[in-house]
């Protein structure tokens, strides 16, 4: 914990109205985003959002100070969003082993198949398979390629073993390729 | 690698005898492009693998377009005021906080009040006293009406409520208003 994060969470232990400011206005939109990417369309990021600061409020008492107080909230705001998610899921995600194995053929060529897609069409098609990944896979996804986080940071948000985040990272980059391929043969006969 | 090299953090340790697999080669050459650290000799089979294997240079090929499009989506911004809603959110909570406590000392206060009365009347009935007494007045509203149907005899009912005062009829000396004879 480097030293603006101690001295802002001496000032939240204080009860610092100040500090309460600092903290959500400091992380606001990035608490927003991420919420939001995890909870896909199934909520009001702000409300969630909300709650995760609150949360925070409440915790920082229990804050030990051993992962940066950035990874200690997006941990709150990850496992909020993913706790909404778990109980108002409408579509479940499908098993990482239910998919056809020749749906993964690509094309021969250096070019993948999906790097021949209009981007625009490509992004639609990612947030659809996005939604449908299992939730440990598209969380740790999220975290890595939307948000940005190093591995290390990835484990200490999830609390999970640098190995796991590994796994799951490629085989959530697996299984989106293999969501996205699997359409392709039939868009194109179209 | 020197000595001076932090070990390797990859659960994919992997091992040069390791059989190569496009799979194989495609999650260390991800790996690696995500800045972990491999065994050099796991990386330059995996390289070698992929030259001459196009399916893992597709595979990442389309981990890197996927990754290049999943950054570059849009962040979210809080709408004007969410800062302020979180801080009253805070307050409110914090007085019912305050709040809660007082209430729940209160309830408990109460029950035990109750509790303590319940078992003082446990130890000290009164409500063998209480009975008579009502049977007494009872029994002296019945002087009124022994019967449904008859007089009410309200000298008898009087004498028994009222023993020292003297019965209505003939002297009522007192009882009347003044000007009763008109």
């Amino acid at each position: 914990m480097n030293a603006d994060d101690t001295r802002l969470v001496d000032q939240l232990r204080a009860g610092d109205e100040d500090a309460y400011r600092e903290l959500v206005e400091t992380y606001q939109d990035r608490i927003i985003t991420v919420v939001a990417r995890v909870a896909g369309g199934y909520a009001d990021a702000e409300d969630l959002a909300q709650e995760t600061f609150l949360k925070a409020f409440n915790a920082i008492g229990r804050f030990a100070g051993q992962s940066a107080l950035y990874t200690w909230l997006y941990r709150i705001g990850v496992n909020t969003a993913r706790d909404y998610v778990a109980h108002r899921r409408r579509r479940p995600a499908i098993s990482l082993e239910s998919l056809p194995a020749g749906a993964v053929d690509p094309p021969s060529g250096d070019c993948g198949p999906l790097e021949g897609l209009e981007r625009d069409e490509l992004r639609v098609r990612v947030r659809e398979a996005m939604e449908r990944l299992p939730e440990p896979f598209r969380t740790t996804l999220i975290l890595r390629e939307m948000e940005g986080h190093t591995y290390e940071e990835v484990a200490g948000i999830l609390e999970i073993s640098i190995g796991t985040v590994e796994s799951r990272i490629f085989r959530a980059r697996t299984k989106l390729r293999v969501l996205l391929l699997a359409d392709l043969p039939k868009e194109q006969s179209d | 690698m020197t000595d001076s090299d932090p070990p390797f953090e990859s659960m994919t340790a992997i091992g040069p005898d390791e059989p190569m697999s496009d799979e194989l080669c495609t999650l260390i050459l991800s790996l690696q492009r995500d800045g972990r650290r491999l065994d050099p000799r796991a990386v330059e089979r995996a390289e070698a693998w992929a030259s001459s294997h196009p399916a893992c240079r597709e595979a990442l090929g389309d981990f890197a377009a996927l990754g290049d499009l999943l950054s570059s989506e849009p962040a979210r911004q809080a709408s004007p005021g969410f800062t302020d809603r979180v801080l009253n959110r805070r307050r409110l909570l914090a007085r019912g906080g305050d709040v809660l406590p007082l209430l729940r000392r209160l309830a408990i206060a109460a029950a035990l009040l109750l509790g303590l009365t319940v078992a003082m009347d446990m130890t000290f009935p009164t409500g063998a006293a209480a009975d008579d007494e009502l049977a007494r007045q009872e029994h002296q509203i019945d002087t009124l009406h022994p019967d449904p149907f008859a007089a009410p005899d309200l000298d008898g009912a009087l004498q028994v409520l009222l023993p020292d005062v003297a019965p209505l009829g003939g002297d009522s000396e007192g009882l009347e208003e003044p000007g009763g004879d008109r």
